[in-house]
């Protein structure tokens, strides 16, 4: 009896009939239960706050560690000047082309090496080794071949994203079962309706993967290319910040660089939505 | 017809050895027959299906499909139905029936009609809009089942459809399979472990044993039909077969569990 009303509490089809969804009590439950995590976590948040504050002159001079208060008055009058819209415009350009270019060839040789079996042979050992290079150290060279403008920091972030990519899609073209490939050969599928109705969708999940692992990656990118040598982007205003010893409006650019990830973050987090719908409806089996 | 002459498989193991997995196998499948071939696990029964649909090359002798000898992937009037269900997982059931019916160019209104009226069939007409992740084992199985009969290929190949499921539901999936074949006739080879289902279905019962494994026997099932496999087991002539067929598996059963 126990055990009919507990698959009774979640929707799942069983030979015949729909079972009915969760109950009411059980809803309101989940309710409470979210409330309560949101309460903690605003307390919590609201907590570090109040010592960072705290601790901010009395225990750690200002100018090192600023203080919520300056941090949050900086960032408000930073966001009404023209040249912070000009930096973060800057480093906006670059993170998205970046983060396009690495994911775009990423996909790509992804697939090519996961379906050429002599090129992956050929060209993994080549690909392991090059991402071996710690690719900070490529920035001067970047600087170098692409110049001081925002190209150099595009080649950096794609250089990093690029891996993150290559590899998710690398794998993810290993992970497709081939019995699914076989069966749809027999039905009598030809190359393209394979690709596109089995290959592709297999792939929907590691290649979301490596889209979103990969936004900070990005970010991670430009930021270091704009350290190296720049003169405009959210990275520059941060060390020029960090040269007058200004700690709030370092705090400030950090701030709007998280802001901006999260933003990215979210765009990702939509377009999986729309695309994995079929994955939420997996309840179990 | 598919006929099997002579038909020897041999695999290189990871030590570079060479082992017979399937040794001088020959059996021929007249048309419209359903025939099934049984035998104890590691007797190379789904690798003889492997090599009559062409997924793995024979190494000795020729298997002949509507008079063409095989040597690549038979995709014409041929479905195959594997032991998993197989089905696109970010495809609705109605979809998923469609396909193979899309791959053949069948105009989309017309693919439509046709997989509903599948979907209904197999008794999931309710649930054509639901994921297979949605569905039970049972169900996705008979989603499998549709889209094969939907594309009405001559020749069905089964890799053991029923052995993930319990015994309910594979008692009521035998059934609808074998309503399904008597309205619909097709030549069918079904491989299986399990010799009840093998009797309740089969025409003919082809015993395949031993390793490597070779055909032991050729048993004509003449239970009459419609049969009614949820009462079978009360039959004293199924009680016979079932006896008989035993007879030629025992020698070396022992040895693999």
């Amino acid at each position: 009896m126990s055990a009919r009303i507990e698959s009774r509490s979640t929707a799942v089809a069983v030979d015949g009939e729909i079972v009915a969804p969760k109950t009411s009590s059980r809803a309101s439950r989940d309710r409470n239960w979210r409330l309560k995590v949101s309460i903690g976590q605003v307390v919590a948040i609201l907590a570090i706050l109040a010592i960072w504050q705290g601790i901010s002159g009395a225990v750690i001079p200002a100018y090192l560690i600023s203080s919520p208060i300056s941090v949050i008055s900086d960032t408000i009058t930073l966001l009404q000047t023209h040249t912070m819209w000009t930096d973060i415009w800057v480093t906006a350009q670059e993170l998205i082309l970046g983060y396009a270019i690495g994911v775009v060839f990423g996909i790509l040789v992804g697939i090519l090496m996961g379906s050429v079996k002599f090129l992956s042979g050929v060209f993994e050992p080549i690909i392991a080794g090059i991402n071996g290079i710690p690719k900070i150290a490529l920035a001067p060279l970047f600087l170098l071949w692409f110049g001081l403008g925002i190209w150099s920091k595009v080649a950096q972030a794609s250089m990093i994203v690029f891996f993150v990519m290559y590899y998710n899609v690398y794998m993810g073209m290993l992970s497709i079962s081939p019995m699914l490939v076989k069966l749809f050969q027999v039905m009598g599928a030809k190359r393209g309706y394979v690709a596109r109705k089995v290959v592709l969708p297999s792939l929907s999940i590691p290649i979301f993967a490596g889209l979103k692992a990969c936004v900070p990656f990005a970010m991670i990118g430009v930021i270091v290319g704009e350290f190296i040598a720049a003169d405009k982007g959210v990275g520059y205003f941060v060390l020029q910040a960090t040269q007058q010893f200004d700690s709030a409006g370092l705090f400030s650019g950090i701030i709007i660089m998280v802001a901006m990830v999260l933003v990215g973050m979210r765009i990702v987090t939509f377009c999986q939505n729309r695309v994995l719908f079929w994955q939420k409806q997996d309840h179990g089996r | 017809m598919l006929e099997f002459r002579n038909v020897t498989k041999r695999f290189e193991t990871p030590g570079g050895q060479e082992v017979n997995v399937l040794q001088d196998v020959s059996f021929t499948v007249d048309d419209d027959e359903f025939c099934v071939v049984v035998g104890p696990s590691g007797c190379g029964k789904s690798t003889l299906l492997n090599l009559a649909l062409g997924l793995v090359p024979v190494s000795e002798g020729q298997i002949i499909h509507n008079g063409k000898v095989v040597e690549s992937i038979v995709s014409s009037d041929v479905g195959y139905i594997t032991q998993d269900a197989n089905l696109l997982p970010w495809s609705t059931v109605l979809d998923n029936i469609m396909s193979p019916l899309e791959i053949r160019g069948v105009p989309k209104a017309e693919r439509r009609a046709q997989a509903m009226e599948w979907a209904e069939a197999v008794g999931l007409g309710k649930f054509v809009d639901f994921y297979p992740g949605q569905l039970s084992g049972g169900m996705q199985k008979r989603c499998s089942i549709a889209r094969t009969m939907a594309y009405d290929p001559a020749m069905i190949y089964m890799d053991e459809p029923f052995g993930p499921l319990d015994a309910i539901t594979r008692t009521v999936l035998q059934e609808t399979l074998l309503n399904l074949w008597q309205t619909r006739r097709k030549t069918i080879l079904f491989i299986t472990h399990d010799l009840v289902e093998a009797i309740a279905l089969g025409d003919t019962v082809i015993v395949i044993n031993g390793q490597p494994g070779s055909v032991k026997a050729r048993i004509p099932i003449p239970l009459s039909r419609p049969r009614e496999i949820r009462h079978l087991a009360a039959d004293t002539e199924f009680v016979e077969l079932h006896t008989k067929i035993w007879s030629y598996l025992e020698p070396g059963v022992e040895s693999i569990a």
